[in-house]
């Protein structure tokens, strides 16, 4: 006979699925704070705050889920280090939604001061770059692709680069004079808060690697290859 | 006086004689009861086989009782028909009657240089397979010096008129010669016991040609005694089928042979001029004519016996849940099996774990007995639901009843070992009562409440096994960690107690820590069975 899927291995995947969802979803709310402030959208802003409860459920579910599991059998290591993983990594993507809802207030303060007084070429490159990396993090957690998550490790130096570009474009407005400091220091915060993303989709190919070989910060000990 | 020393010779004779034949059958269990197990599982097909097979077995085992347990065991667990095992049986006596003829040897020398060599590789090999083969050895030289023993003594006997006055008038009452030879065989639960008594006494001249018949045939009769008695206490109404049939058998043959005694006698008579290998022939020709006569009719025997002991009002082994006739709707039969099981689940509660802590406290033979009794018949259920859940072909199962009936099959193996363990602590109980130790009474607090822990997370288990109740389950498998730790504690404390010279503790130590143990693995056993519940199999 076929040995059945124990519901252990079954709940194993399930979790993994789940931050696949929860991805997808954190990735909607990104998104759509980002068209909010490109476009000056403030209902949509408005929706995204109050949506931000859904994820932190999402997050509080998945790490009971993984707590319970192991309280029902004593877990393997490596199904131990993907239980810690998927903790954290629910709780960074809980966090980077975090930060779309502070992009979305950071709409609604700009709102009332009329027009951006240059479009926002740079900010949107980077939530782009953004964008593919929580996507890339994603997928590489999921086809437990180390190579990929490698990637995540160069992909953040460009966001890096962009974030200083425009960091030292934006002080260099506001030294010009006050009719540009209430926009470029809204704009400065969302450049941070872009390159903070950056930063947790890194911790997540992080913890794709430890859960996959037990390495803890791997970007961190070594450079590539080394 | 010498009527005294020729008694105390005879007894003392026949002490070494029975031992001979326990180290014996003993040391051949050891050395070849699985191979002659598989023997009996194999050519048991047809009823001619099954009596050869009885009989080399019997003679292999030097016991015919040791046969009849393991056709027992067999029947009792459905590997073989109750027929098959009739035939078996009719085989072991033949077996036994070619031990009698062994034993009609005299090899006093042969006997005590058996005794040397089986007492060297019994005592001084290492490796087991040896030391069997020494306590066969062993066995063999001390029935044949039993013999000895048992013939110097009465040589001086024969002489006292009173004796021989007795042993005439036993002849002139046949009858009463039957019965006699049946009330020493039962006592002496031993069938070639009794006749080696009567070799000896007939090599003096001491029994009258027209007793040997009637002896040969109480001991026939006699030697089926014990195995009544025995199979009545065990579960299982198959053992008390095969047990009450054999003992029938020799009934038969007792009141059909009896009344020809003379021409029979007659005929042993001309057999032999030794009076030994007469007494042997008489044993071969009534377990031989026995078996060819029951042969052809042990299917009908079998339903007879069915008749007489029906199935129904069974104690606590009957499975009343498993029904033959729903094994075609799997569905149901595992409903079934999985009520059969919560059930056997409640016997164990019930009957043992609910019963046991006073045990630690007084000696109570009796419950003791009880927890004996209860865990043959948990054994026996375990084996009834496993045997009819793997009846099903699973191969055509959906994926939830397949789920059901392995946590059916898990849950029921973990229960029987549960009840083993529990017997286990309730033989410590025993142990410490008996032998009036007790635990220091820290300790003896301690242990109780890691029982009731331990009782309480199995009986939850229980619960969430039978409402398939998964948050239940998963709540035990959290307590799981609480008596880990706690029996931790309870190791420490124990040998805290040791190191202060407390008296208890050092006198119980070891019996303290198996009890500690066993409980944990009941738990371990009851974490099993909740994951199961859970899905993790």
């Amino acid at each position: 006979m076929a040995r059945i899927i124990n519901m252990y291995d079954r709940a194993l995947n399930r979790i993994r699925a789940e931050i696949l969802s929860m991805s997808e979803l954190v990735e909607d709310r990104f998104l759509k704070a980002m068209e909010s402030l490109i476009k000056q959208d403030e209902k949509l802003a408005q929706e995204i705050i109050y949506g931000d409860d859904q994820i932190d459920k999402l997050d509080e579910d998945l790490e009971m889920e993984a707590l319970e599991l192991i309280s029902l059998q004593q877990p393997m290591d490596k199904e131990l280090r993907l239980l810690a993983s998927v903790i954290r990594i629910s709780n960074e993507l809980e966090r980077i939604g975090d930060y779309s809802c502070n992009i979305a207030e950071a709409t609604l303060l700009l709102a009332d001061k009329g027009p951006y007084f240059k479009p926002l070429e740079d900010v949107s490159r980077m939530g782009q770059l953004v964008q593919a990396m929580m996507r890339k993090s994603i997928l590489a957690f999921l086809k437990k692709d180390l190579e990929l998550a490698w990637e995540m490790h160069s992909d953040d130096d460009q966001v890096d680069q962009v974030y200083q570009h425009l960091f030292k474009e934006l002080m260099d407005y506001m030294k010009q004079g006050p009719t540009f400091v209430d926009q470029a220091s809204n704009l400065l915060l969302v450049a941070r808060y872009l390159e903070r993303i950056g930063d947790h989709i890194v911790n997540i190919a992080e913890l794709t690697i430890f859960a996959e070989n037990g390495e803890r910060y791997p970007f961190k000990s070594r450079k590539r290859g080394g | 006086m010498s009527a005294l020393q020729g008694i105390i010779g005879l007894a003392g004779g026949l002490g070494l004689f029975l031992y001979g034949m326990k180290l014996c059958s003993e040391g051949l269990q050891k050395a070849a009861a699985h191979r002659l197990k598989q023997l009996v599982k194999i050519l048991t097909k047809n009823s001619v086989r099954g009596v050869l097979v009885g009989a080399l077995v019997t003679l292999g085992l030097q016991s015919s009782s040791a046969t009849s347990a393991i056709v027992v065991g067999f029947t009792s667990a459905n590997m073989m028909t109750l027929s098959q095992a009739l035939s078996v049986l009719l085989g072991s006596a033949v077996g036994s009657s070619l031990t009698v003829h062994l034993i009609a040897f005299k090899l006093t020398y042969l006997a005590l240089t058996l005794i040397f060599f089986g007492a060297i590789f019994y005592l001084f090999i290492k490796r087991s397979r040896y030391r069997s083969v020494g306590q066969i050895l062993l066995g063999f030289g001390l029935i044949f010096y039993g013999m000895f023993v048992m013939s110097s003594a009465v040589e001086p006997v024969k002489d006292f008129p009173m004796v021989a006055q007795v042993i005439i008038n036993l002849e002139r009452y046949p009858l009463l010669a039957f019965l006699v030879a049946v009330i020493i065989t039962a006592v002496l639960q031993s069938s070639a016991g009794f006749l080696a008594l009567l070799i000896t006494l007939a090599r003096q001249g001491m029994i009258g040609p027209y007793a040997l018949v009637p002896f040969v045939l109480g001991a026939h009769l006699g030697g089926t005694i014990t195995g009544v008695i025995s199979c009545l206490g065990v579960p299982g109404r198959e053992s008390k089928r095969a047990g009450l049939a054999n003992f029938l058998f020799k009934v038969v043959n007792g009141v059909v042979f009896l009344p020809f005694y003379r021409p029979i006698t007659m005929f042993v008579l001309g057999s032999s001029p030794d009076v030994s290998r007469q007494i042997a022939n008489a044993h071969t020709i009534f377990s031989l004519v026995m078996a060819i006569g029951f042969l052809p009719f042990t299917t009908q025997i079998a339903n007879f016996m069915k008749r007489l002991i029906p199935d129904k009002a069974g104690g606590l082994a009957e499975a009343k849940y498993l029904k033959e006739n729903l094994l075609e709707v799997p569905e149901l039969a595992v409903d079934q099996a999985h009520r059969q099981t919560v059930e056997m689940g409640y016997i164990i509660y019930k009957e043992m774990l609910n019963q046991m802590l006073p045990l630690f406290r007084s000696e109570d033979e009796e419950l003791f007995e009880r927890f004996s009794y209860t865990e043959q018949a948990v054994d026996s259920l375990a084996k009834q639901i496993v045997k009819y859940v793997t009846t099903l072909d699973i191969n055509n199962f959906s994926e939830d009843l397949l789920l059901r009936s392995l946590q059916v099959l898990y849950a029921a193996n973990d229960l029987e070992h549960i009840g083993d363990l529990l017997l286990n602590i309730a033989r410590i109980g025993m142990k410490i009562t008996s032998e009036q130790l007790a635990f220091s009474e820290e300790g003896h607090k301690e242990i109780e409440t890691l029982y009731n822990l331990t009782s309480n997370n199995f009986q939850q288990a229980l619960i969430s096994l039978e409402k398939y109740d998964t948050k239940l389950a998963s709540r035990i498998l959290k307590e799981h960690p609480k008596i880990r730790r706690y029996e931790k504690e309870l190791r420490y404390s124990h040998f805290e107690r040791m190191q202060s010279g407390n008296k208890r503790t050092l006198a119980t130590s070891s019996l303290h820590l198996d009890m500690i143990e066993s409980l944990l693995r009941i738990d371990n056993h009851t974490v099993n069975i909740a994951q199961g519940v859970v899905g993790i199999l």
